[in-house]
């Protein structure tokens, strides 16, 4: 037991450590992404890009690279973003689409063309455009 | 006309559907898996004026359902003001009011990055406050002058945007009402601060970060047969610790200044997580009725959770009948 604990603070300690990217479907017009925009995308303040819809993809919220990103780009903390939320509610507005897992994220952002997601640098597959790399 | 207990029917059954979905406060919940969430908020005031009247009252009850299917959107919020009144110790004067309206009604289509269209009734895009006007998200419990006596709060019609996202933001709104208020096709009061039948407005908003601009001007009809054009600017400087807001106007009809001027600003200091002082001064003259006053509000707002706002106010009028406490508890659920 006590082995699989030290391994999962391992792992996660290795995945907050390790640099990003931002990733794309290949045939997506975006090219690349300045922080700012990453911003105004993941706060929903841009949902489009010409007239493709843009889809945000988040990590559970207690996954360390979604609080790495989110520190990083939307430079808000959690209770922040949180009331940030709850103001949008009432606009009718919806935080990003949440998926369970990197597998997920992957899998999300080959299928569809607006799709934007994060994951490890060393995740990068030939099925997806890399965007934006952190520099963690 | 719609009538409480169906509001609760329909939520109490929305809710059922929406049972496997974890919920939380004021995020509102999906309904299954529909482009659907239903949400909703209340308000319980406190008014304790100068003339010793004190009054408490539900003042607002609303419920709000929306979503989005590819590049449309929708929202419908039907609210309830005044649900319950009474002048404490004049027990005839408790009043139930059972009706509710239609906030906002619509549909939004987006063309495309920068375009979009709505078509419906909204709250009018002018200035800041306006925009989310109900109590628990706004800064204190009552709403300053200006978005009640200058512009029509709501327009039933269509908004057609233009925004566009590069080194600055960019929105400029073109707001079209022909006919009379969306509320009426359910009830014969008037549910909008001005009886409009016509509004045509501009809006320029501009963002350069944490600097805001916006600029409206606008013309609109009463159904009485009055009409009236407006102009507005305003700014808000937001910064971690505090929010600088201002919003100035003025009104004039065909024959000269009805409002010559009417603004306020607003000072929101972020004491601690959770803990706000708000200090406002507001100023106007009003031609139509006479009444010019100026004044001071210093309020204090503490949100346990960023979704319950438990506020406390106080205003110092120059017109020293109008002084007065308000307390209020809201939620947004």
């Amino acid at each position: 037991m006590l082995r699989i604990g030290w391994m999962t603070i391992i792992t996660m300690l290795s995945l907050a450590a390790e640099p990003y990217v931002v990733i794309t479907h290949p045939q997506s017009a975006i090219d690349t992404l300045s922080k700012s925009q990453l911003r105004m995308i993941y706060l929903k303040k841009r949902r489009f890009w010409n007239d493709t819809k843009l889809v945000a993809l988040n990590l559970p919220p207690k996954h360390m690279l979604r609080q790495t990103f989110e520190e990083d780009i939307l430079q808000m903390n959690h209770s922040q973003l949180d009331d940030y939320w709850i103001r949008e509610h009432y606009k009718g507005h919806r935080p990003p689409y949440r998926v369970e897992s990197l597998k997920s994220m992957l899998l999300f952002v080959k299928k569809v063309k607006g799709a934007i997601g994060y994951i490890p640098a060393s995740k990068v597959d030939a099925g997806v455009k890399v965007i934006y790399e952190s520099r963690l | 006309m719609i009538r409480l207990p169906l509001i609760i029917f329909l939520c109490f059954a929305s809710l059922l559907h929406a049972q496997d979905t974890k919920y939380e406060l004021g995020r509102g919940v999906q309904v299954g898996s529909l482009p659907l969430y239903i949400g909703g908020y209340f308000s319980i005031d406190y008014e304790h004026s100068h003339g010793k009247i004190r009054k408490l009252e539900l003042d607002e009850l609303a419920i709000m359902a929306y979503g989005e299917v590819n590049q449309f959107s929708y929202m419908l919020e039907l609210e309830a003001e005044d649900v319950y009144n009474e002048v404490i110790g004049d027990e005839a004067s408790e009043e139930v009011q059972e009706n509710f309206h239609i906030e906002r009604f619509y549909i939004n289509y987006d063309f495309n990055e920068n375009y979009a269209l709505k078509i419906g009734k909204y709250h009018s895009a002018i200035g800041f406050w306006n925009r989310i006007p109900i109590n628990v998200l706004r800064d204190t419990s009552s709403n300053p002058m200006i978005t009640s006596l200058l512009f029509p709060k709501f327009t039933s019609g269509i908004d057609f945007l233009y925004q566009t996202q590069n080194k600055y933001s960019i929105a400029l709104d073109t707001m079209i009402q022909e006919t009379e208020d969306l509320d009426k096709i359910m009830n014969d009061d008037i549910y909008n601060n001005f009886d409009v039948d016509k509004h045509y407005g501009l809006g320029l908003g501009l963002q350069d970060g944490a600097l805001n601009y916006q600029f409206n001007t606008g013309y609109f009809e009463v159904t009485t047969g009055e009409s009236y054009y407006y102009a507005l600017g305003a700014l808000k400087y937001e910064d971690p610790k505090f929010t600088l807001q201002a919003e100035v106007g003025t009104q004039f009809d065909e024959d000269g200044s009805t409002i010559p001027y009417i603004g306020y600003v607003q000072y929101t200091h972020n004491l601690q997580e959770h803990h706000q002082a708000i200090l406002r001064v507001e100023s106007y003259k009003d031609d139509n009725t006479g009444f010019k006053d100026s004044f001071a509000v210093i309020g204090y707002t503490y949100r346990p959770l960023y979704p319950i706002a438990i506020k406390g106010e106080y205003q110092w009028h120059s017109l020293h009948e109008e002084n007065k406490l308000l307390l209020s508890f809201s939620v947004l659920f």
